[in-house]
């Protein structure tokens, strides 16, 4: 009895870890379709890093713990990588929406 | 400007200073560890040393004093024993057929092994027994 | 019962096989449906081994004693909070507890990351089900929990009375979360090494996960401490026991790397540095598994001597050569642009800090193999005892000490003396002021005075970089005291809540300091006879026997006084453990009794019982500041809450 109740079990597992295979091919060509959202998360997570930074050189600073050369080099070179960053993150919103517009109208047909 | 590398070199001069320096504080604190065999063989070579000594406890070896709290037995490793003289706390796993590892010394001229710390494990003593079913069997109610 | 477990131990093995190859091909193709067929495949793989679980845990609470694990470790009178236990009470159980959590942690992991991060995650999947697969081999060929006893029983041993105590239900989980919560770190490692993905993406998503197995590793080896002190009746909390150093060394690279990651992310350098760190705690949990599982090296709590050290010896070389030969790979794609500016900055500092805590690691492990190497090389088989770590990590520890107030007050890059003086007058001023009081009136030791001033100038530095942060929001954003000192920490949470810890190791250290004044007396006393320890005087008043269906307990009582003025009345207790085996003898534990304060600790173990003249033998003990130890781990716990919470980014302005 319990192994009837485990072999089933298994097959269903084993239904279920094979699916992606039988799928009709288009089910799994939507990598570009997530591939946005990856770059724009990550692209994100370099923002919050970079804002971090830039505040911990303003406590850093107010603190005595950069000299002011130091201070305005770093800061610079930070809000310039920070300035980068915001550029990219609203052109890959743009394309996303775009993607998104398609994607929405291949949906509908 | 110095370049990495030389940090890298200054820094792991330090890391070998503290495994130099803990390697030389190693030999003060090693014991050697010794069956009840490999000690009375080596009896001379052991005389008034502080050792680790490993045993069996003898079954019913086991005598206590209680006026001052000092234990004698006996330790094997199935073919020699030796006495062992003990004053202080011994630990609740102490018993008949327990596994010991004593701390302490064999003087000179002299049969008894004076201890100052025993160790005692219980826990293998539990696989042992299953792998003798037969005395097992014998314990077990027979219900089977 | 024996079957069902077996079907799916082997099942789960057949899973984790598939999704080796599975992730293998959907990496190198690049394809998705491998790879969701992989990350599918991985959760099955951590169902059927939840399932297993389940399985043995219903064995062991519906008394199963046909399976010899259930036999060994479990017995019908025991409370089913530890028949529940005894799942991780032996080490057939506690392999498969373990491969449970890395499943647990392995399928969070995967479900996190199903949208992100696709470069990475198949060889994520691939390391983590190599890592299942082989706790599962070691399951069903070395240690199989569902073994049938070979003959008929109707009861089973008993846990060791020793593990009957409520911190068996804590202290072993947490510490396994700690140990198994360092694959994941591995895991993304492998995975960059492997996908070439060098930059710091990695090193971002694995902070958090290294941070909570760092937590859970505190938690466990405090929860350990605190066990030891309460229950195994010798007064300390620290042996430097084969088992705790596996728990400490892993502890100690993990601490390293958390501090040389802010270096990688705020500086890109140490890259090489990073990847080897997460690597070797790694290595270090594996080896401490080994060590002590092997029964090569002899310890109190190792379980019997097994052949499962074999498999993880196979395992352990496995993965250092693997992982070493991808580094060693990728170390040209690894090399840095920048470069240290001066020995006085931050980075230089943290460095220090990290070849000081990787020399601590190296010397525990050092002290742990010493006897196989020993055995090995010279064929004489030695021990080596507490003496050595001590004297070996008093120093070391005291370093790290002073580094850990030296190291967030120098600034990055490079210092001029101005920014010294300003940073470090005061602390060092409170340093000095604190060690001239404490040679003169507490102690001449040189260590015991230079660990107390080392704690104060620590706790200046953390009092003076709040003190500054908060000044300056109150004067640049005119908040209130409280809003400024909860939006500093708030909005700094790494750093405000590193301090946390900090301040929570130097209670820590003052604890262990404490201990250079201890007073231990092992002494025999007669009813109503009295002796005295320190500022106490202890009387033993009578004992009284307790009784119910699976113990007895013999309870000493006593009247204590402090500078002859009634202080407690206190019970130090033994108890016996009865085997449901016939003709098995009862196992006694130690209670021991202890009476806490913050100055110090009375500590009362009752060692024996001589029922015909009524004597006891009973160890007493004064352990100064030993609640700080207590105190300071709550400190530790706080901060890395505060580190690992998620931060909201609705804090931030939003800028587009």
């Amino acid at each position: 009895m319990t192994t009837l109740v485990l072999l089933l079990i298994m097959i269903g597992f084993a239904a279920w870890v094979l699916a992606p295979h039988w799928k009709k091919k288009g089910a799994y060509h939507y990598i570009h379709f997530f591939e946005t959202p990856i770059v724009l998360q990550q692209l994100k997570e370099s923002k919050s890093l970079l804002l971090q930074s830039l505040r911990e050189l303003d406590l850093d600073y107010e603190t005595g713990k950069l000299s002011v050369e130091d201070y305005k080099e770093l800061t610079q070179k930070t809000r310039a990588q920070t300035a980068e960053v915001l550029l990219e993150i609203d052109q890959e919103e743009e394309k996303w929406k775009i993607f998104k517009q398609q994607w929405e109208k291949h949906v509908h047909e | 400007m110095i370049k990495q590398t030389k940090w890298f070199i200054g820094f792991g001069f330090l890391i070998l200073g503290i495994l130099i320096i803990s390697a030389s504080k190693l030999p003060q604190s090693t014991q050697y560890y010794l069956t009840v065999d490999e000690l009375i063989a080596q009896k001379d070579q052991h005389k008034n040393q502080v050792i680790k000594l490993a045993g069996t406890v003898v079954d019913d070896s086991i005598e206590k004093n209680t006026l001052n709290a000092s234990w004698t037995f006996a330790v094997t490793n199935n073919h020699q024993t030796m006495r062992v003289y003990f004053q202080g706390a011994m630990p609740d796993t102490f018993q008949d057929g327990a596994e010991v590892v004593l701390t302490g010394s064999l003087k000179e001229d002299q049969s008894v092994f004076i201890a100052t710390q025993v160790l005692a494990k219980c826990a293998s003593r539990y696989e042992e027994k299953l792998s003798k079913p037969l005395q097992y069997q014998k314990e077990a109610q027979p219900d089977a | 019962m024996h079957n069902a477990g077996n079907i799916l131990l082997v099942s789960a093995l057949i899973s984790s096989a598939y999704v080796v190859g599975a992730s293998l091909l959907g990496g190198i193709y690049r394809s998705l449906s491998w790879l969701e067929s992989a990350r599918r495949g991985l959760w099955t793989t951590s169902a059927l081994i939840f399932l297993a679980s389940a399985v043995l845990i219903t064995a062991l609470v519906t008394d199963q004693f046909s399976l010899q694990y259930v036999y060994q470790y479990s017995n019908s009178t025991m409370p089913l909070f530890y028949k529940f236990a005894a799942f991780w009470g032996g080490q057939n159980g506690s392999l498969l507890f373990w491969v449970l959590i890395l499943s647990v942690y392995a399928s969070l992991a995967v479900f996190f990351y199903r949208f992100s991060h696709l470069d990475l995650m198949p060889y994520v999947i691939t390391t983590l089900s190599i890592l299942q697969g082989f706790f599962l081999i070691l399951l069903i060929f070395q240690a199989n929990p569902f073994d049938l006893m070979p003959f008929t029983v109707v009861d089973g041993r008993g846990l060791n009375p020793l593990l009957q105590n409520y911190y068996m239900t804590i202290h072993p989980p947490s510490l396994y979360l700690g140990y198994v919560g360092m694959s994941i770190p591995f895991a993304f490692a492998m995975a960059a090494l492997i996908s070439g993905r060098l930059d710091n993406q990695w090193v971002i998503i694995i902070r958090r996960w290294t941070l909570t197995a760092w937590f859970f590793l505190s938690l466990g080896n405090l929860l350990g401490a605190s066990w030891a002190y309460e229950v195994l009746g010798w007064g300390g909390y620290w042996a430097w026991d084969p088992v705790e150093n596996a728990a400490f060394m892993p502890w100690l690279s993990a601490s390293a790397f958390l501090h040389s990651v802010i270096i990688q992310e705020k500086r890109n350098m140490l890259k090489t540095w990073n990847m080897a760190l997460v690597i070797l705690s790694f290595v270090l949990t594996l080896t401490g598994t080994f060590l002590t599982r092997s029964g090569i090296v002899s310890s109190v709590h190792s379980f019997a001597q097994s052949d499962i050290g074999t498999y993880f010896l196979v395992f352990l070389v496995l993965v250092v050569t693997v992982s070493g030969g991808f580094l060693i790979y990728r170390l040209p794609a690894l090399k840095s642009k920048n470069h240290f500016d001066s020995l006085l900055s931050r980075e230089a500092s943290f460095l220090l800090n990290n070849l000081v805590l990787v020399g601590a690691a190296l010397a525990v492990l050092w002290g742990t193999i010493f006897p196989v190497i020993s055995e090995a090389i010279r064929g004489v088989k030695i021990t080596v005892g507490a003496p050595y770590f001590n004297k070996v990590m008093v120093p070391i520890g005291l370093a790290l000490l002073v580094l850990t107030g030296i190291g967030p007050m120098v600034p990055w890059k490079k210092t001029s003396v101005e920014a010294l003086k300003k940073n470090f007058l005061w602390p060092v001023a409170l340093c000095v002021g604190t060690s001239i009081p404490v040679y003169l009136w507490v102690s001449h030791s040189v260590w015991v005075v230079l660990s107390f001033s080392f704690c104060s100038f620590v706790l200046g530095t953390i009092y003076l970089e709040y003190y500054r942060g908060i000044k300056i929001r109150i004067q640049n954003l005119k908040e209130s005291f409280s809003t400024a000192l909860i939006r500093l920490v708030s909005k700094n949470e790494r750093r405000y809540g590193g301090y946390i810890v900090h301040f929570g190791i130097v209670l820590l250290f003052v604890g262990f300091t404490g201990s250079a004044f201890k007073i231990e007396k092992e002494i025999q006393v007669k009813q109503s006879q009295a002796f005295s320890i320190g500022d106490y005087t202890i009387q033993f008043d009578n004992v009284v026997p307790e009784q119910d269906p699976h113990k007895e307990v013999i309870k000493a009582q006593f009247s204590v006084w402090k500078h002859e003025k009634p202080f407690a009345y206190m019970d130090a207790a033994k108890v016996f453990y009865k085997s449901q085996v016939p003709g098995e003898p009862a196992q006694p534990a130690t209670e021991a009794s202890i009476r806490r304060s913050l100055k110090e600790d009375l500590y009362l173990a009752l060692i024996s019982f001589e029922p015909s003249d009524r004597t006891i033998f009973i160890k007493a003990i004064v352990n100064p500041l030993v609640q700080w130890i207590w105190i300071g781990g709550l400190f530790v716990m706080l901060g890395t809450f505060v580190v690992i919470w998620p931060k909201s980014n609705s804090l931030h302005p939003r800028s587009s």
